[in-house]
């Protein structure tokens, strides 16, 4: 017996690199008391430092569509 | 509600929580063999203590989980555009080809597309389904039979409009790759697509204003195609990107989001 063909739309998918799951900013962490990420060591807000790139969101900016509803 | 997270104390109350900005949706519950079960129970426990949020019906929701949940099935968002008075697409859904006579376009395409969000994963891979459109003699001799999908009329000369709602604020921004419009799913040329600013004819607008508010939704990334003189809705998403659109397109959503949610 053949292999049963796959669903179209798993023939058709585009397959990628997963992007990574950790979104923290190089060289920052979050002060949960703030609210806000701020720089290591300087403790300066992040969105006040001259390097700050504007706001990014929860999937790195990644345009795929609508979240996942489950794990 | 109260709780401890990294030696801060904190208590939700109705008489002090003013707004809460749901970003990330995601319903933790199903159990994974790679965590451990002590993982397991925090994720689908604080899960559920975010759920609980719901509690706190007078607050300023972005958005209300159940309006999301509800909002994200397709079909149901463009029947709710349609009664507004949108176009829309013809539209199927089926895990058959045998009626797709009804979405075909006259030069033998439909678009396809997933019922849901596809967005697989494999170890380090993942697989992504974008829409497509394709020869209905290619989707009649493939395999559809293990899960439904939705089979649309294709635009083939679209262009497409993206309308990014937030309270009564709404941003459009026109969707072009070297000042062409894009065939097919314009996410496959993100990276090298152009944004511009769009102005609606204020019909469409309100129609937007009023199809974010009908959803029960505060927030909402809607799709639209402009082709042949005519506005086409094709499907809104509850949780939809948006930051790019401040680094490319100059559109201050960004500011629009906190001022809905303090109230500005």
């Amino acid at each position: 017996m053949g292999t049963a063909r796959s669903h179209f739309l798993l023939e058709t998918a585009l397959v990628s690199e997963r992007f990574a799951d950790d979104l923290t900013p190089a060289g920052c962490h979050y002060d949960i008391k703030a609210g806000a990420w701020v720089v290591d060591g300087t403790e300066a807000l992040l969105v006040e430092t001259p390097g700050y790139r504007g706001p990014s969101t929860k999937k790195g900016d990644i345009e795929t569509g609508e979240d996942q509803k489950s794990d | 509600m109260s709780g401890e997270c990294a030696d801060l104390a904190f208590r939700l109350a109705s008489d002090s929580l003013r707004a809460i900005y749901f970003r990330r949706p995601v319903f933790l519950r199903e159990p994974s063999d790679n965590l451990s079960p002590e993982d397991q129970l925090a994720r689908t426990q604080w899960a559920a203590f975010m759920r609980t949020f719901m509690l706190f019906d007078d607050c300023r929701w972005m958005n209300h989980p159940a309006a999301t949940y509800r909002a994200e099935t397709k079909a149901l968002q463009l029947a709710v555009a349609a009664d507004l008075g949108f176009r829309v697409p013809s539209t199927m859904v089926s895990n058959t080809a045998v009626a797709l006579s009804h979405v075909q376009s006259p030069i033998g395409t439909v678009v396809v597309k997933s019922l849901d969000t596809m967005i697989l994963r494999q170890g380090r891979h993942q697989s992504f389904s974008y829409t497509q459109i394709v020869g209905v003699d290619t989707v009649r001799e493939a395999s559809l039979a293990s899960a439904p999908a939705i089979f649309q009329q294709p635009l083939e000369a679209k262009l497409d409009l993206r309308v990014t709602v937030v309270g009564d604020w709404l941003f459009c921004v026109s969707i072009t790759h070297e000042g062409q419009p894009i065939r097919g799913d314009w996410r496959l040329e993100k990276r090298d697509a152009e944004f511009a600013a769009y102005t609606l004819p204020s019909a469409v607008s309100e129609r937007c204003l009023q199809l974010v508010r009908a959803l029960g939704l505060s927030f909402g990334a809607i799709d639209l195609a402009f082709e042949d003189g005519e506005y086409f809705f094709l499907e809104i998403n509850p949780t939809g990107e948006w930051a790019w659109l401040r680094e490319h397109a100059a559109q201050p959503i960004d500011e629009a989001i906190a001022s809905a949610l303090t109230g500005g």
